[in-house]
């Protein structure tokens, strides 16, 4: 039986990982065209600026290949043939598969303005991209970062502390409205400015400008320019399916490959998992899903599936978290899905970026947590999320979701209850 | 928290680059003029010191006090960070530096409260604990065999390795630029294992022979005719160096007929018959007679040890007794062990010990491969304080607690793990754990950038439940 997979990301190394644990025998190639080896695409910034080497954001040790027995083709896939079963490759040859999973990730978001060929504009996304940055910032002075997400202010931070000025370009009127509110917003965008970030809010892009070939600068919306010799886009990432799309696989909203409960595709024997699938979320509305642990999870569950199986993959309750500059930031349940009536609850600790914000529903009922600053245990609010407790309850037990670290200045109440 | 992005990887001195090779090379010739030349005793002397050595503690205590203040830049943000580094200099300055300092001034033979059996294997030597007071030897003996288990059993060696210990300090502070050096590789796990028990080992036979070796020992003590101290006080206030006087009339005698032979001067045997045939005596390991004869003048300078040490044929360089002058009374303890073969071999081990654990992987090796191989090679791969301690803490309550399924696998944690231990592969299992190296320095939780990582004691003490309760999936 042989096995191939498109991606060599977290979904696919996890497959890879699981079909050999549950198949000695299986024969198991893994297509990518970015990297040599499983590498970790959340550490990506920490590459570019220097805390990690590329041997540092590998998970596995280098071997690891070897000793799985998975055949590495550092190839770029064209085409999906479902009739041969086989993926086209460079030239003409081909690669013919029993059972073909797609975990090809996701690429930028092209952006709609003009000026994107010009030379010192680039994303953040890829292998290749990281390492324009990193190159280009050590000759850069002054760069715009575009789009308030994850990725954007990962930029910026990798910008700013290599010594680059920077302005950052928010389109929202607070920093990531998709899942802080405006007080925790705030808080981060002040925390840039700290940093000597020039963050600018309600700031949208018209073009961007450059001389021979080269960027010069940015024009915004409102008719400003800011002159800059680096301009890095995130504006989101989408699922990287564009060489399927003659294949026959269905898709869904951005471009993600439809996959029913149990990660199979509308072809047979062609799974798919991670960044690229568009997935059923727990509100009912199906999306990519465009996560680490999700990806992971993903293909754990696609290994099984393949080799004979019949697993769901079920998300379960919303969790995530973040790191804006020295700001941590977890989140768990329903915060920003704007439920009926809902509020929070928000404490901000006098003189520090810690805060608390816990989101609940008229009848009390806690769905959901922030929190800035302070470490928590995500499970603990997940467990009295699924438990149906109280605000009230939760407020009263917040020490015990604590994570920090030994030391820390003790945790305290200190906004009115609701 | 970590605060601040590091630029490690394009530092050439932090990256094995040509920098990091010439401060390897600077360190290694550094220490070898420290312990195997006398380089410096007129250096020390000159700067008002007693010995080299002192030179050597006054450096490291800078190192460790301004390292101290360049972590605490980098990771000062963090309340633990802090405390600990705090708690590093203050037991370097105070209980390895200025207290025994203190104690030779008051004419005490200086005593480190910091350090412990077996990282101070001399501790558990009987020539050792005999030329201290009671109070210390007791204090020597509790503090390694119930303060340092117990301590470890309830919060983990780490209370020790990275708040207390000497060498531990140089690593968490001076040491800090080369933390990610460490290797991760299952390789160099095996061999951590290998090696640190290996060394383990050797202290614990190396202490027993020596132990044995003496208790089977004979000994006798001899009394100096001239006392050296008020010569030694004479000539430095007239101005000159100390000088000792030996005379011939030493009441040492060599009793290794196996009869009695141990005469004072005034027997019919000269004293300097018997001794010309069996004792040389030395000062601060510099053989000055061949033999011990009339009225021979040695010049050494307070603190020096005199030594008086067998030429008998088999047991040649075989150590009757040390005096160190200005210290004790003015006698010279000799011994001579019943089963000469085996003190032979006994004192082998004892020396090797020193040369190869002592002086070579703790000081030239653990300190000269900072820039090369990380500050914790010798904590790592040899220390047996640390691997007693290790033992300990796997059985003890502190563990890392591993938040479930939010780790990114950036590998922030494994890189700064200064003993080389891949928590990466426990966080990416969600998988809490004991690492009998682990000396909870605390930077793997504190560069994170997800808050998975936990230093905690607690009471149940089996962590390694294998928890991985991913909800779709078990593997
Ligand atoms: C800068 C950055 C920071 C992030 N931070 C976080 C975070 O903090 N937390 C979080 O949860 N998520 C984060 N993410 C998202 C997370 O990295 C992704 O969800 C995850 O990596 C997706 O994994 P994957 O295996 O689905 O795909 P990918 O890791 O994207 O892997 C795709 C693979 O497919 C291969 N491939 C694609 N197309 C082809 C082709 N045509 N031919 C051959 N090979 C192909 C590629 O070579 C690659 O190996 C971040 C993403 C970025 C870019
Ligand atoms: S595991 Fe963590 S606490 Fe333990 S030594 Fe390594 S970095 Fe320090
Ligand atoms: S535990 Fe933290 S530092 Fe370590 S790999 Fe996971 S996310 Fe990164």
């Amino acid at each position: 039986m042989h096995y191939a997979i498109i991606g060599n990301g977290v979904a696919g190394i996890n497959a890879a990982n699981t079909i050999r644990n549950r198949e000695e025998a299986a024969e198991i190639s893994i297509v990518s065209y970015e990297t040599d080896h499983f590498f970790s695409r959340t550490a990506l910034m920490y590459v570019a600026c220097g805390q990690l080497s590329e041997k540092c954001v590998e998970p596995f040790e280098r071997d690891h290949y070897e000793r799985m027995r998975f055949t590495r083709v550092k190839e770029r896939v064209s085409a999906l043939d479902t009739d041969r079963q086989s993926l086209k490759l460079a030239g003409d040859r081909h690669l013919t598969y029993d059972k073909l999973l797609i975990a090809s990730g996701s690429l930028a978001v092209p952006p709609p303005w003009p000026g994107m060929d010009l030379d010192g504009v680039g994303h953040f996304v890829t292998w290749q991209d990281m390492q324009w940055l990193t190159e280009r910032s050590g000759t850069a002075r002054k760069a715009v970062v575009v789009g308030g997400g994850l990725i954007g202010i990962e930029c910026a931070e990798v910008l700013s502390l290599g010594g680059v000025d920077v302005s950052f370009l928010i389109r929202e009127p607070y920093y990531w409205p998709v899942a802080l509110d405006e007080n925790e917003g705030t808080i981060v965008a002040d925390h840039m400015r700290r940093h000597g970030c020039d963050v600018r809010l309600n700031t949208e892009v018209e073009e961007i400008v450059g001389r021979d070939g080269a960027v010069t600068g940015v024009h915004t919306k409102a008719g400003e320019t800011i002159d800059c010799d680096m301009v890095v886009v995130a504006i989101g990432v989408r699922p990287q399916t564009d060489f399927l799309r003659d294949s026959g696989l269905e898709f869904g909203e951005r471009g993600g490959i439809v996959v029913d409960e149990y990660l199979r595709t509308n072809l047979d024997n062609v799974w798919a998992a991670g960044d690229c699938t568009s997935v059923v979320w727990f509100n009912g509305v199906r999306r990519p899903e465009q996560l680490w642990y999700t990806s992971r999870d993903q293909g754990r569950v696609v290994g099984c599936n393949m080799t004979g199986d019949n697993r769901r993959y079920e998300r379960g309750l919303f969790y995530n978290s973040a790191k804006f500059f020295e700001i941590e930031y977890t989140t768990a349940g329903y915060v920003n899905f704007n439920f009926e009536g809902e509020q929070s609850w928000f404490q901000h600790e006098p003189g520090t970026y810690f805060t608390t914000r816990l989101v609940y529903l008229p009848d009390r009922r806690l769905i959901g947590f922030n929190g800035l600053g302070r470490r928590w245990d995500h499970t603990i609010f997940l467990q009295w999320i699924r438990e149906k407790r109280t605000v009230d309850y939760a407020i009263d037990h917040l020490a015990e979701a604590l994570f920090d670290e030994e030391f820390m200045p003790t945790f305290r109440v200190v906004a009115a209850r609701p | 928290m970590q605060a601040g992005l590091l630029k490690t990887y394009k530092n050439n001195v932090q990256t094995r680059g040509s920098w990091a090779w010439l401060l390897a090379v600077v360190l290694f010739v550094f220490y070898i003029i420290i312990y195997f030349t006398g380089l410096l005793d007129p250096v020390a002397r000159a700067i008002g010191f007693p010995s080299k050595w002192n030179i050597y503690g006054t450096l490291y205590t800078l190192a460790i006090i301004i390292g101290g203040i360049y972590f605490l830049r980098r990771h000062g943000n963090s309340r633990y960070h802090q405390i600990r580094t705090y708690s590093v200099i203050f037991f370097q300055v105070v209980f390895a530096y200025s207290i025994p300092y203190i104690m030779e001034l008051f004419n005490m033979r200086g005593f480190t409260f910091s350090i412990f059996w077996p990282l101070k294997i001399d501790y558990f030597y009987p020539s050792y604990i005999l030329d201290f007071p009671l109070l210390l030897v007791l204090y020597a003996f509790l503090g390694s065999l119930v303060l340092v288990p117990l301590l470890t059993f309830f919060i983990g060696k780490r209370w020790y390795c990275s708040w207390v210990c000497g060498c531990g300090g140089l690593a968490e502070t001076a040491g800090e630029p080369f933390r990610h050096l460490s290797d991760k590789s299952s390789k160099a796990w095996r061999f951590e294992q290998f090696a640190i028990h290996g060394i383990m080992i050797f202290a614990f036979i190396g202490t027993i022979l020596v132990i044995i070796n003496w208790s089977t020992g004979v000994s006798i003590s001899g009394e100096l005719t001239t006392a050296a101290s008020v010569d030694s006080q004479q000539s430095r206030s007239a101005g000159e160096e100390p000088r000792l006087v030996l005379y011939g009339s030493t009441k040492l005698a060599s009793p290794f007929d196996g009869k009695s032979v141990w005469r004072p001067a005034d027997t019919s045997l000269p004293a300097d018959e018997i001794n010309r045939k069996w004792v040389a005596v030395s000062v601060d390991d510099r053989r000055i007679a061949p033999d011990m004869r009339d009225d021979y003048v040695i010049d050494f300078s307070e603190g020096s040890n005199l030594q008086v040490v067998s030429s008998r044929p088999g047991m040649d360089g075989q150590m009757f007794g040390t005096w160190q002058t200005g210290k004790t009374p003015n006698t010279v303890e000799v011994s001579y062990p019943r089963y000469p073969t085996f003190s032979t071999v006994a004192t082998k081990i004892q020396g090797i010990y020193a040369f190869v654990v002592v002086a070579l992987l703790s000081g030239i090796l653990g300190v000269g491969l900072y820039p090369l191989l990380g500050s914790r090679v010798w904590c790592r791969f040899f220390c047996p304080l640390a691997a007693i301690m290790g033992l300990i803490q796997k059985f003890g309550r502190f563990r890392i607690t591993v938040k479930d399924d939010m780790c990114i696998s950036c590998g922030n944690c494994s890189t700064y793990c200064e003993m080389g231990i891949d928590v990466r592969t426990y966080a990416q299992n969600n998988q809490s754990f004991k690492r009998a190296a682990c000396v909870g320095c605390g930077m793997c939780a504190h560069m994170c950038p997800r808050g998975v990582l936990k230093l905690e004691n607690r009471w149940d003490l089996n962590p390694m439940k294998n928890n991985t309760n991913i909800r779709t999936f078990d593997l």
